[in-house]
């Protein structure tokens, strides 16, 4: 009888003990998730916004707050086309996420009517590219931290811009020309006929 | 008569060459091309990229604060100790068994070299503050001397270290306090991944 009761005790606490290990909250540390690696090679005319759209999700357990901002990398020998910052507005600028959630950011480029052709904000197209850090200047960066927390992580994400050539005001007519080339041809060849039929008819009478 | 033919067949003429000119355009515009169809579904993903997580010095679980201790003005703390394994288990600099304050821990699917930040040191309290990454294998860590900031200023660092996917390194950190006393003050710590 003992020895019964003793065996009951023994898978009691064995019982109690998988339960309890069961109940024990497993803290697997995650943080933000964001939808790309860098805003490279983005392409505009001066005077002109450039927006770009994107996306962090919550992955950790613990709701986290956070903010955006830009960074620039001086450099020895950077000319004026590296620094960007200014351009640069990323809306909405702060936010909290919490996991499983996913929030939406618009990343705004305004292009300076000033602004010349050419590469801006990096060195180089190649730079939004994994083994081409050192062609990175201008960055936007994201970081958070639990809430209350003042430890945070955050990503860098290289930004860079193509300014293009202002386009030709005559582009839209060239482009309707070329879309619609098959019908202006035979529009022509028409009023052509017409004309030489009117003509022959002329001369009949 | 024969100038009412001539007429008619003038008139038809222009009639047939315009109706050939639809016919032609509404044609042209309209065929349908049907190409042999011999196509397969590719399918392709990226993996997330996800923050460099700050954890505790043996669990996987994300700290929150980092704390140096009170000491004397002008004095180097070395002893910090994060709110996950508090101030008994606080960072140990020793030739064979050093302990860092934190592990970052790179939860993103590739390789991310680390950037550090810190905001600056509120009340003028920190002369400055340094720092040391190393991967968590390393454990003859007595000096801790890589510049985080030379004034306890604002300051964001490139250490041109990588942290592998899934991969952990050890962080320690030294504070020089300033010469004021009586101050608390407070910080940020920031820990940025690039893609390398």
């Amino acid at each position: 009888m003992t020895k019964n009761l003793k065996m009951y005790c023994k898978n009691i606490v064995l019982f109690a003990l998988l339960l309890g290990l069961l109940l024990i909250p497993i803290s697997t540390a995650l943080a933000t998730s964001v939808d790309r690696t860098s805003v490279c090679n983005l392409e505009g005319f001066p005077g002109k916004t450039i927006e770009q759209e994107i996306t962090l999700e919550g992955t950790s357990p613990e709701e986290r707050s956070g903010f955006w901002y830009t960074h620039y990398k001086e450099v020895e020998g950077n000319d004026g086309k590296m620094d960007i910052t200014g351009w640069i507005t990323i809306e909405p600028k702060d936010y909290t996420i919490k996991q499983g959630e996913i929030k939406s950011f618009t990343v705004k480029v305004k292009i300076p009517k000033d602004a010349g052709q050419g590469l801006w904000g990096a060195t180089s197209e190649e730079a939004g590219k994994e083994g081409h850090s050192g062609e990175r200047r201008t960055y936007i960066v994201f970081k958070d931290a639990i809430t209350g927390g003042n430890v945070y992580s955050g990503l860098l994400l290289p930004i860079s811009v193509k300014v293009l050539k202002s386009p030709n005001p005559l582009a839209p007519v060239i482009n309707f020309v070329k879309q619609n080339i098959i019908i202006i041809l035979l529009s022509i060849i028409i009023i052509v006929m017409a004309v030489f039929f009117l003509k022959r008819r002329k001369r009949v009478n | 008569m024969q100038k009412l033919n001539r007429k008619l067949l003038g008139k038809l003429n222009i009639a047939i060459a315009l109706v050939l000119a639809v016919l032609m355009t509404g044609g042209l515009g309209g065929i349908t091309y049907v190409l042999a169809g011999n196509t397969s579904t590719q399918s392709a993903s990226t993996a997330q990229a996800t923050t460099i997580t700050v954890v505790g010095k043996v669990a996987d679980t994300a700290i929150t604060t980092i704390t140096f201790p009170e000491g004397a003005p002008s004095a180097v703390i070395s002893v910090p100790y994060n709110d996950v394994d508090l101030v008994a288990d606080a960072q140990v600099l020793h030739a064979t068994t050093s302990e860092p304050v934190v592990r970052l821990k790179n939860t993103s699917a590739g390789t991310l070299k680390v950037w550090l930040g810190i905001t600056t040191w509120a009340n003028g309290v920190a002369a400055s503050e340094d720092f040391e990454l190393v991967p968590v294998t390393t454990t003859t860590i007595t000096v801790v001397d890589d510049v985080l900031s030379t004034n306890g200023n604002a300051a964001t660092v490139d250490t041109t270290k990588t942290i592998a996917a899934a991969a952990y390194n050890a962080l320690y950190l030294e504070l020089v306090l300033s010469s004021l006393a009586g101050k608390t003050g407070t910080s940020t710590l920031t820990v940025l991944g690039e893609t390398p």
